[in-house]
């Protein structure tokens, strides 16, 4: 009997040190998951958004092809396929979407809804549309990294203004239906009666009319305008919208007040817009924290910060002057 | 029997074995644990204020610079009094240069507002203007910097605060207000940056616990408030230049706990709160934790192998003590203990062993003693029996004498009386031979009546006793003298001579007086012809209870080889025709002393008189009682 009960005890108290044993050691190790994101850019100028996002995630800990995959669709100005591509990553049950600018995040949005999926946005006005409740809880399943518009688009008329003070009659040429046309229709035109401005409207629904109307402007003998304001917004600034703008302003030796980097990169003369690879980066850490466990909908929208280029080149060509303090104060010259 | 509940003692010693190691390993590591907690929770203290005046130097530096960029802008010319063109030029100047800087305003020194330039459009610009009054002027008037506490931005809830230095002339007369709103996301890269162990964290709260500046932004743009935080609450309630420094665990600003300190940097009034989280801070100790675990588990398994080795080494010989006893108990007397041990458990099994063989040896088997007990029980069965049955045959015997002499002795005494009454009354008619035969018939009947008596009064002896009582013994005599023995006395001229008193004994004292009368008598009538009896009755102490009684006489004395023959029933040394008598006399006297519980015996010599003597129980203190009567 004796023997027995030792024999028990002791298979017993083996039994508890192995289990003892593997709960300290941490034997059963959790497979590591690989999260898919789906990331959709509106247009080509806004593609380096991803690479500060990929880069950041690397630096996170998320390395493409160990555990994140990325199915990064680029598009270019085009509505249609921005919803398409949303319904795809749906349909795929992808971890995030990351989507950028304003267009293709409030489709995103639009296309999760009732799933889980949560979506990051980059580039995103968030004035006047539904896309977040507030910045500081966005809600829903979403949160971003907003665009500036409000605090850039009068600076950027001011700027306009510094650089070429003789500037009466700004031409604005844009998408009607784009999402931030509104608010910034609203902004700058509350700003430009204390400079002295007036703007010369012309909507337009694709690169088709645009040029059209530019043409049509062309034709006549007085243009009726001093300046091109870029809207945010993204037919003016896809390659193929932005090729006819330029030509058009160089045609006539108007300045240009740019959109994106881009728009500076090819002959604006100013542009005031935050650092794309900058706010990628910043979307990163967002889609870093979904993906720890916070809900996306309580994660604050981030603002990144506006950044001043002056195309002095640009500038020179068109005879302008351009004051030292405006220099002085540029995130960038392109000389 | 009460069966109590078994409990194993190998089980019992193995516990007991393990207990003590376990409590021995328990405070030696807890001991080492603590002693190893103390000494890192010192290293950890001295750590994380290194690390967070570090962290308050860099967010100071920071807050340091934004001042020396504006003392020095506002240092250059005559700021004030310039054209409103070169102003313009220094602010935009002060803006490129300075990422921070989100407006910047040139005040003169009655308050408005000389010129103003900002990163923003003029129309989000304007709420600067209300951070213009407060105590802004009367520091700047004193030649002071002034530092506002933080606020957020209504547009994008980035935290600010603004700076302004004081524009003095080469006199020192105030002259204006260089004014500037800094945006703090600039400062939170540094104190992102700032590296607190692996995983620990720092961030940068103001007077009132809210969080300005965190590697997670999101935290700092939703003004988060810490205090709540226990670190945070020490620097908010606190004494700012009394700073208990202690590396306690609290609850962190990630939720986890942590250990915490902070450096408080007096100018702003902000503190850099460092956080390490509590696993990595005490990871050596956790390791050294880990790793006495690991020993204490080594130490109890060995422990717990070592205890029940050990309990069953000293139990296994008990356990096979008690199974062989057990077989014994079964009749399996070739049951050996195997010895192995040379200590005292092998001693008591080699005793044991040895006690099987001395019990093989020295006893029957059970079988035989219970027959031979059976045996004995039978025999004494008989024996009862038997003396039952000998005891029953003497009581009847009894009887049968006492009935027989009591009932012969009317008819005999009848035969005697009208013998004698017949012989009277024939005296004259018979003669010659009938005479003879009827006066032998008397004889006969005459003698067979006194034998009847004899027998009579033996068997009285022990059936009709009186009480013992205490006698006086002179008193016996003296009655006789008078009574019984008077004639006889008288006739023989016989002296009866008592030289001492004679001592009280317990008796029956009618049985005295006839055992006294029978021997008295006796020594009188054998005596030689002629011869004077001369009696003498003395008392000799054997001891405190016993006396001896001597009955002296000068008679004819009996041969050595009749002595033993005297005290026969019916025994006669002499034929009638000598010495009359029926041969009884000493029967009874023998048989009264050994119904006293005494003993009676004779020393004689033959011609030379004899001495009968008899013991007798004594009293001590003598009761005067007259015997017979």
């Amino acid at each position: 009997m004796c023997e027995k009960i030792s024999f028990k005890w002791l298979i017993l108290l083996t039994t508890f040190l192995v289990v003892f044993c593997i709960i300290l050691n941490g034997c059963g190790k959790k497979t590591q998951k690989v999260y898919r994101v789906g990331i959709v850019s509106g247009a080509e100028p806004f593609d380096d958004i991803a690479d500060g996002f990929k880069t950041e995630m690397v630096k996170l800990g998320y390395v493409e092809g160990k555990n994140i995959v990325y199915d990064f669709q680029k598009l270019n100005a085009d509505p249609a396929g921005v919803e398409q591509v949303v319904r795809n990553f749906v349909a795929d049950k992808v971890d995030l979407i990351f989507a950028f600018p304003t267009e293709p995040a409030l489709a995103a949005k639009a296309a999760t809804g009732g799933t889980d999926i949560p979506v990051v946005f980059a580039l995103a006005g968030i004035e006047g549309n539904n896309l977040v409740e507030s910045i500081l809880k966005p809600g829903g399943n979403i949160t971003g990294v907003r665009f500036p518009g409000p605090e850039i688009t009068a600076k950027r008329l001011e700027i306009l203004h510094e650089l070429a003070p003789q500037t009466k009659r700004v031409y604005l040429i844009y998408d009607p239906h784009y999402p931030n046309a509104s608010v910034a229709l609203d902004s700058l035109y509350r700003t430009a009666p204390s400079l002295g401005m007036t703007f010369v409207e012309d909507t337009v629904n694709n690169t088709k009319e645009l040029q059209a109307a530019l043409d049509a402007r062309t034709a006549l003998d007085d243009i009726g305008i001093d300046a091109i304001f870029i809207m945010p917004e993204i037919l003016t600034q896809s390659p193929e919208g932005w090729a006819m703008i330029i030509r058009f302003a160089n045609e006539h030796k108007l300045p240009v007040a740019g959109g994106m980097a881009y728009t500076a990169e090819n002959g604006a003369a100013l542009i005031v817009v935050p650092d794309n690879v900058e706010m990628g980066m910043l979307a990163a850490s967002l889609a870093d924290k979904i993906f720890k466990g916070t809900p996306a909908g309580t994660i604050m929208v981030v603002t990144p910060p506006a950044r001043l280029w002056i195309n002095y080149k640009a500038a020179q060509k068109l005879g302008l002057t351009v004051p030292e303090g405006l220099l002085n104060r540029a995130d960038r010259i392109i000389r | 029997m009460k069966k109590t509940k078994f409990r194993s003692l190998t089980v019992t010693l193995a516990i007991v074995f393990l207990a003590l190691s376990a409590v021995v390993l328990l405070i030696a590591n807890s001991l080492q644990i603590y002693f190893n907690f103390q000494v890192q929770r010192d290293i950890i203290t001295s750590q994380q204020q290194f690390i967070a005046q570090k962290a308050a130097n860099t967010v100071k530096s920071f807050i340091q610079g934004k001042f020396d960029v504006l003392k020095t802008a506002a240092s250059l010319g005559n700021l004030a009094n310039s054209s409103a063109q070169e102003q313009k030029l220094i602010l935009e100047k002060l803006l490129g240069f300075e990422p921070a800087f989100r407006q910047l305003i040139l005040l003169d020194s009655q308050k408005q507002e000389l010129m103003r330039d900002s990163r923003l459009s003029d129309l989000l610009s304007l709420q600067l203007t209300e951070q213009k009054e407060k105590n802004l002027f009367s520091q700047t008037k004193l030649g002071r910097e002034y530092i506002s506490s933080v606020y957020i931005d209504e547009i994008t809830n980035e935290p600010m605060i603004i700076m302004a230095v004081p524009i003095m002339n080469v006199f020192g007369d105030f002259k204006g207000v260089l004014l500037s709103e800094v945006n703090l996301k600039f400062m939170w890269d540094l104190v992102g940056g700032i590296k607190v162990g692996n995983t620990g964290r720092a961030y940068v709260v103001d007077k009132h616990g809210n969080l300005i500046a965190f590697g997670d932004i999101s935290r700092v743009l939703k003004g988060e408030n810490l205090t709540h935080l226990e670190e945070v609450e020490e620097f908010v309630e606190g004494d700012a230049l009394i700073h208990k420094d202690s590396a306690d665990i609290s609850e962190g600003i990630q939720g986890t706990l942590v250990v915490a300190n902070h450096a408080h940097l007096v100018v702003p009034d902000w503190a850099v709160v460092v956080e390490l989280p509590v696993w990595e801070a005490y990871k050596p100790v956790l390791a050294s934790l880990k790793l006495t675990i690991w020993t204490m588990l080594l130490s109890f398994a060995l422990a717990l192998v070592a205890g029940v080795y050990l309990a069953k080494r000293i139990t296994k010989p008990v356990i096979d003590l008690r199974d062989a006893a057990g077989r014994i108990g079964q009749g399996k007397m070739d049951t050996r203990i195997e010895v192995k041990s040379r200590d005292e458990i092998g001693q008591l099994a080699a005793s044991f062993n040895q006690m099987i063989e001395d019990l093989n040896r020295t006893t029957v088997s059970r079988d035989a003693l219970m027959e031979e007990v059976a045996e004995r029980k039978q025999a004494e069965k008989s024996l009862k029996k038997a003396v039952e049955e000998l005891e029953q045959a003497n009581k009847e015997l009894k009887d049968f004498v006492y009935i027989a002499s009591h009932d012969l002795r009317e008819p005999l005494r009848k035969i005697a009386s009208f013998g004698r009454l017949l012989e009277n009354s024939l005296i004259d008619k018979i003669m010659g031979d009938d005479l003879e035969n009827l006066q032998f018939m008397i004889d006969g009947a005459t003698r067979m009546t006194q034998m009847v008596e004899g027998l009579l009064s033996y068997s009285r002896i022990s059936t009709k006793g009186q009480e013992f009582e205490t006698v006086d013994l002179n008193e016996v005599i003296s009655d006789l003298k008078n009574i019984e023995l008077g004639v006889l006395l008288e006739d023989s001229n016989a002296i009866l001579d008592i030289p001492e008193d004679l001592p009280h004994v317990k008796a029956d004292p009618v049985q005295m007086r006839e055992l006294f009368q029978n021997l008295i008598a006796n020594g009188i009538k054998y005596q030689a012809k002629d011869n004077v009896p001369h009696i003498t009755v003395r008392t000799r102490a054997v001891s405190d209870s016993v006396v001896r009684i001597e009955v002296e006489d000068n008679g004819i004395g009996i041969k050595q080889e009749n002595l033993q023959l005297l005290f026969t029933m019916f025994k006669r040394l002499h034929s009638r025709s000598e010495y009359d008598g029926t041969g009884i006399g000493l029967a009874v006297c023998k048989k009264i002393v050994e119904h006293h519980g005494g003993q009676i015996g004779v020393e004689s010599k033959f011609g030379g008189g004899s001495t009968f003597w008899f013991t007798l129980p004594a009293v001590q203190s003598p009761v005067c009682t007259i015997a017979g009567r």
